[in-house]
């Protein structure tokens, strides 16, 4: 083997062990007691008791159509009151990290692509509320183990080849277009909703339900009228009081104070 | 014999004995069944502990197991929860038309190990064939008697500062080493669906009484947290049949762990929390990262992490 030969594998080698450096989460460096109090100071030093952030956790959008139509319709609400989004990891790891992008690029919204574990979550709140008090209109990915800017294209290609993006109902928001999924004519025959006739999907809000204004932010669990009577996590009446990541179900189990 | 269950082993005729001469009474030998009668004359005279489970699971064979096996251990497990040493088993069969004689042979088998290992014996059975696709394969359901040793065990036991041990995968047997210690022991239970948290949940809601729990203290295999991460499920919420949740008067907690971890499978048993009355009817895990988290009971079906 020429010795130059020698010299390129090794800087390939190089090259190889600082990509995987730098694809080592900040966040794991906080997998520890003494990681969550730097981190929950730093909170506490960038944030105003007085003037309270509102930030807003994304599920779903699973794809680039759905995310950019589905959170169009969101920020085009007249009371839309978030000042900063936690974008899904796992969407993200399809997708991509850029299909969030145009937040902060088109409406000035700082968002942050986050993992799943305490750890991630912490960190990417943190990093979250750095920008969004600092006004800092900037995507960040805290789930770099994971995710990439363009994520899977081999998932992606799947995706387009039997989905099509189509109008679909939000909940609270009403009908978005290209706010979801259909499957293309080509697969029609294996299409559940065309081959058993099933009945459109109906979006009535339950009577006093208030989870839309509570997804826009413009209102806090507990003053919803239903919060806590009607409406408990053993009998949800509304989206937001469903399952460990739902608003009103995390408001409800732990209350205003907190378990500290 | 014909390589499948069919229709005709339910006749009660020919085949049926066949069945029972060939598969069944050579893997469970002992005079009670043998006797053949229509139930099973038994020894005993004192205060019974009873219970009863279906096992539907599939496939029957699985990781570590089988169907048979667990139509054993989750029965004797019942009754060890419930202070009793186990004594007798009966043994119910529902068969799809189709099963493979073999593949009963094999269930037969592992059943009759479990119950030797356990020191039950199949006193009494059953065999009913259903159509095919009526079934699953195999249905068993076992029903259990055992004499009681551990009286007067349960939730209204519990006091405030109790020890909560969870045995390693000694359930039964680690029980049986409580019950030779009996006045340390509350109360004991087989985490079963819902696993860890639901089972404790259960221990003191609606109670003035708060369980905290350790995470780090939890012992977690590998494999199983490994699987859980991916997933987005939370181990603590898995079904954990065949361990064993005990909780103990502060004074004879390290007796009770030195014991379990003495026995085989309990190497691992650990001192997970302790009973307080900090939020009372509330069961709170003390976190790895110094934060606290609400455990409630398991509703519906765990979901797989989406986004």
């Amino acid at each position: 083997m020429p010795a130059n030969q020698k010299t390129e594998d090794k800087k390939t080698e190089d090259k190889k062990t600082e990509n995987e450096k730098n694809r080592t989460d900040t966040a794991n460096l906080f997998k520890n007691p003494d990681g969550t109090e730097k981190i929950l100071k730093r909170l506490r030093d960038l944030t105003d008791p007085a003037r309270p952030l509102r930030l807003m956790e994304i599920c779903g959008t699973h794809t680039m159509s759905i995310a950019r139509a589905g959170l169009r319709g969101l920020l085009a609400s007249d009371d839309f009151a978030v000042d900063g989004f936690l974008c899904p990891g796992h969407v993200a790891a399809v997708i991509g990290s850029d299909a969030f992008a145009f937040l902060p690029e088109e409406y000035g919204i700082p968002a942050v692509v986050a993992g799943f574990e305490a750890a991630d979550l912490l960190y990417s709140i943190l990093e979250l509320t750095a920008l969004a008090a600092a006004k800092t209109p900037a995507l960040r990915n805290t789930y770099v183990r994971l995710v990439k800017p363009q994520g899977n294209p081999a998932a992606v290609r799947l995706m387009r080849q039997v989905l099509t993006p189509a109008a679909d109902t939000w909940r609270g928001l009403g009908v978005i277009e290209n706010g979801g999924l259909a499957i293309r004519p080509e697969y029609a025959a294996w299409d559940a909703a065309r081959k058993f006739s099933l009945p459109a999907f109906q979006d009535a809000e339950p009577a006093g339900c208030r989870c839309a204004s509570v997804i826009r932010g413009a209102l806090s669990p507990d003053a919803c009228p239903l919060f806590g009577t009607a409406c408990t996590p053993a009998d949800p009446v509304g989206p937001c009081m469903v399952s460990g990541e739902g608003a009103c179900a995390a408001a409800w189990r732990y209350g205003p104070a907190g378990l500290s | 014999m014909n390589d499948i269950i069919t229709l005709d082993y339910e006749s009660g005729g020919e085949k049926t004995a066949d069945l029972i001469r060939s598969v069944l009474l050579p893997a469970f030998k002992n005079p009670a069944l043998e006797a053949l009668g229509d139930g099973a004359v038994l020894d005993g005279s004192e205060k019974l502990v009873f219970s009863t489970d279906s096992f539907v699971v599939t496939p029957w064979r699985f990781p570590g197991g089988d169907i048979g096996a667990l139509s054993v251990c989750g029965t004797v497990n019942d009754l060890c929860m419930a202070g009793g040493i186990p004594r007798y088993l009966s043994l119910s069969f529902i068969l799809e038309e189709g099963f493979l004689i073999r593949d009963l042979e094999t269930i037969a088998a592992s059943i009759a190990r479990k119950a030797a290992e356990a020191g039950v014996i199949i006193a009494t059975g059953d065999t009913k064939v259903v159509e095919r696709s009526k079934g699953d394969g195999i249905y068993i359901n076992t029903a259990g008697i055992g004499f009681l040793r551990a009286p007067g065990l349960g939730r209204e036991q519990i006091r405030e500062g109790d020890g909560v041990i969870l045995s390693g995968s000694a359930g039964c047997h680690g029980a049986a080493v409580l019950m030779a210690r009996a006045g340390t022991i509350r109360l004991m239970r087989d985490p079963t669906r819902g696993g860890v948290a639901t089972t404790l949940h259960e221990f003191i809601e609606d109670s003035p009484l708060t369980i905290e729990l350790d995470e780090a203290a939890i012992p977690i295999d590998e494999p199983v947290a490994a699987a859980c991460d991916l997933l987005g499920l939370d181990p603590l919420y898995c079904a954990c049949e065949g361990r064993m949740l005990a909780v103990a008067a502060p004074e004879d907690e390290a007796a009770v762990l030195a014991a379990l971890r003495r026995t085989p499978g309990g190497e691992q048993a650990a001192l997970i929390g302790r009973v307080t009355q900090s939020r009372p009817g509330s069961l709170i895990l003390n976190t790895r990262l110094g934060g606290k988290r609400l455990l409630t009971k398991l509703t519906g079906q765990q979901l797989p992490r989406i986004c």
